[in-house]
């Protein structure tokens, strides 16, 4: 019987503006590579089925649910995700301002939906940024702060 | 004992580390959970020491080098750990304060410490915290203070010191990687109970697992690789016997017809000259932990036989114990060092992780075994917290008052934590031993504030008050601890059955009860102040469609006060359109963490409220994924406005699990606002709403 890893592909991504190599299965997914061949820890495994957001990236500016997109469609995208953003990043700035987490572990996925929102949408109403969130689960209930941090960078 | 975390950990030394010149290091047994504890015992650290909190490093939750706090629950880890490091921050100063004192030939009020460095009269000495800790040691005991070191100090907000790392990725036990590191998965039976039939596998399929009894495990170096095995062998494993479930069993009122074990608290209830009685039922569905990230755990078996778990379980020592069991280890083989993961509210399925990578680890010496659990684990083998059903009496008095109430519970056990049992509490255990039956259910004592019985005793001043728990186990299900035990339900029927009785006196819910909390100031000024905020006197008449509703506990009768006022809409589904919130939590470190916590504690009720049922899948299994457990929505969120009042206790109260019960209760009693009559069941879904519509 062969390998699972016989059926393997070598694949070039570009993320966070870097251009990567990696030797993968051929089915599989974004998040996997990120993970467990770049070692990129902060698009997260929630569910595997595109039901919590916790994975989200950006994959040439729209919000992709990383953990089923497979990687042998993504040659010639740019991905981005948590890492990619600079230090003085104003989203992440105010959610700290905000102290707008309990556990973190969605706030990666979260962070990057709200980066597209506020790209495409730099002065949002509250209820747009329901609307853009919605893909996301937050089981500690940081929803309040959450919303009202990406309120505040909003442009008026 | 002004903290029970003293008991085990006497000693100075015991909390603090000077070892390293100008940094202080703080010792604890409870562990980061999302919930900020760790940045708000630094803060007392530093406020008592009176050194900038960027210069106290705090380690959390190792066995053998932290003290054995128990359980990081039950909203005590500041009331706990909290008042045990003021204690011994307090006590190591004024032990070197006295020591400086004689040395220089002053008295010990001369003496002062600033940023670390003591001084006498105003003039630096040579003494130092990191000098004295070398001269005289940190070997005596932690002495209880007359009143806290920080008595006088303002609540003020250290940010969190966690966040920045965790907000970019990293910093999780998910996260971590070794190059020693092989990845496995546990590949699991259908239900509780099912025994493997190894005999059906091929010698290669054999070969290739770990297995022991009915524990199968697929274990490979790359975790790619690992998850398509898996998905490979899962078809190929035959499973026989256990509980199969039926969607009958998961019924609240399914516990009724179960014989259990009775527990009665308080003094039984005789009928008084009444001019009536009055009885109500009500219930709540199982629910699930639902964290957004798999459970997740560490395990190193080395050469020589030592084990070294890391985990995010809640309580490291007792893990350890149960593993140790497990195992046929002695406890100084095992080592158990929390890390922290996504957000835990209670027994969900962290121990029962590491305790798979213990079992895998001793199977490849020299070698990091990780287990992380899949979404399907997740919500079909954590522990679940039990549905439940109580019924309410009371007879009334001509005021329409209680003069006696009385509750029957019937629920499963809230308490099947590593260490509630000789052995048996780690799903490993069971599947390895093929061990059926489950330990025994039961209820936590009244020093631990309950379980199912927790708040069932109401906070009014009603004379003859007692309830019965009838302790049920449903064959199947797993349950235990969940954020508040039994304070979800019980106060939820507790505020809607006073409800149906203000209603019935024909008063104002909010005057009925301060009409029963008299001399009970802070109960009676949270309910004031939360009406106040939320206009409550001005509210419209309830019907068309929106509603109304107010609620009140007391968290564990003893601990936070919590008044809620909800106003919601109902347009085929109930909306929560604002919450407001009022509470006295005592003495606050840390008011943004307690903030958050109460607000946290909110948003997961409404979820609770509304959303939250375990049900069967189409392929009679308990829920695989989100879509078959769904919960709260950021396009759910309402406004939510909290104000936590200055508080005359001198000792903090806790804020983690105080909010649960009223949130719920105060949706509730707007919804029966709204129709015109009460939704005994939860959630209050779409369905109940229109069964109750019909009944009114």
């Amino acid at each position: 019987m062969p390998s699972i890893l016989d059926e393997t592909c070598n694949l070039t991504l570009t993320v966070n503006g870097r251009a990567e190599t990696v030797t993968v299965p051929t089915d599989a997914t974004l998040l996997e590579v990120l993970r467990e061949r770049l070692g990129l820890m902060g698009t997260r495994f929630g569910c595997g089925q595109e039901q919590c957001g916790a994975c989200m990236v950006l994959v040439d500016d729209s919000p992709v649910f990383a953990c089923t997109r497979l990687v042998d469609s993504l040659d010639g995208s740019e991905i981005r995700t948590v890492e990619g953003l600079g230090e003085d990043d104003p989203l992440i700035a105010a959610l700290l301002e905000h102290q707008a987490a309990q556990c973190a572990f969605c706030l990666p996925g979260i962070i990057m939906s709200a980066k597209a929102l506020l790209d495409r949408t730099p002065s949002p109403e509250r209820s747009d940024i329901l609307e853009a969130l919605d893909p996301h689960l937050c089981r500690c209930g940081a929803h309040p702060r959450i919303v009202d941090a990406i309120l505040s960078v909003a442009q008026p | 004992m002004i903290s029970p975390s003293l008991m085990s950990a006497k000693m100075v030394g015991d909390w603090i580390d000077l070892s390293t010149p100008g940094t202080v290091t703080i010792r604890t047994g409870k562990v980061e959970l999302g919930q900020g504890v760790l940045t708000a015992l630094v803060q007392i650290a530093s406020e008592t020491l009176a050194l900038p909190a960027e210069r106290i490093e705090i380690v959390s939750g190792i066995t053998g080098a932290t003290p054995n706090e128990g359980y990081t629950a039950g909203s005590l880890s500041i009331p706990h750990a909290g008042t045990a490091i003021e204690a011994a921050c307090g006590t190591c100063i004024s032990v070197m304060r006295d020591r400086v004192a004689a040395s220089m030939g002053a008295s010990p009020g001369d003496v002062t410490l600033s940023d670390g460095a003591f001084h006498c009269d105003g003039e630096q000495t040579d003494h130092t915290l990191w000098s004295l800790a070398e001269d005289i040691g940190l070997d005596f005991e932690v002495a209880e203070p007359a009143q806290p070191h920080r008595a006088n100090r303002q609540p003020a907000s250290l940010p969190r010191i966690d966040l920045a790392r965790k907000l970019r990725g990293g910093g999780m036990i998910q996260d971590i990687r070794t190059p020693d590191m092989l990845h496995a998965r546990v590949l699991r039976p259908p239900h509780l109970g099912a025994r493997l039939m190894t005999d059906a596998l091929s010698e290669d399929d054999r070969a290739s697992l770990v297995i022991e009894g009915s524990f199968v495990a697929v274990v490979d170096d790359d975790p790619l690789r690992l998850t398509r095995r898996a998905q490979r062998m899962i078809p190929r494993l035959k499973w026989t016997g256990g509980t199969e479930l039926t969607s009958g069993i998961l019924r609240p009122d399914a516990l009724a017809v179960l014989p259990g074990e009775t527990i009665e608290i308080g003094e039984a209830a005789e009928s008084s000259p009444d001019t009536g009685t009055v009885t109500a039922r009500y219930e709540r569905p199982y629910l699930m932990h639902g964290s957004i990230g798999c459970v997740t755990a560490l395990a190193h078996w080395s050469e020589d036989g030592h084990l070294t778990v890391t985990s995010q379980s809640q309580g490291p020592y007792q893990l350890r114990d149960a593993i140790a069991v497990m195992m046929d280890l002695g406890l100084e083989r095992v080592e158990v060092r929390h890390a922290a993961g996504a957000g835990c509210y209670g027994h969900n399925g962290a121990d029962d992780v590491a305790a798979d990578a213990a079992l895998i680890a001793r199977h490849f010496p020299g070698r990091t075994i990780r287990v992380m659990w899949t979404r399907a684990e997740e919500f079909a083998h954590a522990p679940l917290s039990t549905a439940g059903e109580v019924e309410i009496s009371a007879g009334l008095n001509e005021a329409g008052r209680p003069d006696w109430m009385t509750l029957q519970i019937a629920s499963g056990t809230h308490a099947r934590r590593p260490g509630t049992a000789p052995s048996g509490t780690l799903l490993a255990e069971l599947l390895r031993d093929e061990i059926e039956t489950l330990s025994p259910p039961i209820e936590l004592p009244e020093m631990h504030g309950l379980g199912g019985l927790r708040n069932a005793i109401s906070p009014y001043g009603i004379p003859n008050q007692a309830a019965a728990l009838k302790l049920v186990d449903q064959p199947g299900l797993r349950t235990s601890a969940m954020r508040g035990l039994g304070t979800h339900l019980n106060v939820f029927a507790i505020e809607s059955f006073i409800d149906e009785l203000a209603r019935r006196a024909n008063e104002d819910p909010l005057d009925y009860r301060l009409s029963l909390l008299e001399g009970e100031e802070r109960a009676s000024a949270v309910l004031r102040r939360v009406a106040e905020r939320s206009g409550w006197a001005d509210r419209p008449e309830g019907g068309d469609g929106t509603g109304w509703g107010i609620a009140y506990s007391r968290y564990k009768n003893r601990a936070a006060y919590v008044a809620m006022v909800a106003k919601i809409s109902i347009d085929h589904d109930v909306r929560i359109e604002k919450l407001w919130c009022c509470a006295d939590a005592g003495r606050v470190v840390n008011m943004d963490g307690v903030r958050n916590q109460i607000e946290g504690g909110i948003v997961q009720s409404m979820s609770w409220a509304l959303y939250e049922e375990v049900g069967l899948t189409a392929d009679e299994t308990l829920p695989q994924s989100w879509e078959d457990y769904p919960i709260l929505r950021f396009t759910n969120l309402p406004e939510i406005e909290l104000e936590v009042v200055a508080s005359p206790d001198p000792v903090p109260l806790g804020a983690g699990e105080v909010a649960v019960g009223p949130a719920t209760a105060a949706i509730a009693n707007a919804v029966a606002d709204a129709l015109g009559g009460p939704v005994r069941s939860l959630p209050l879904s779409r369905e109940k709403v229109i069964s109750a519509l019909l009944e009114t």
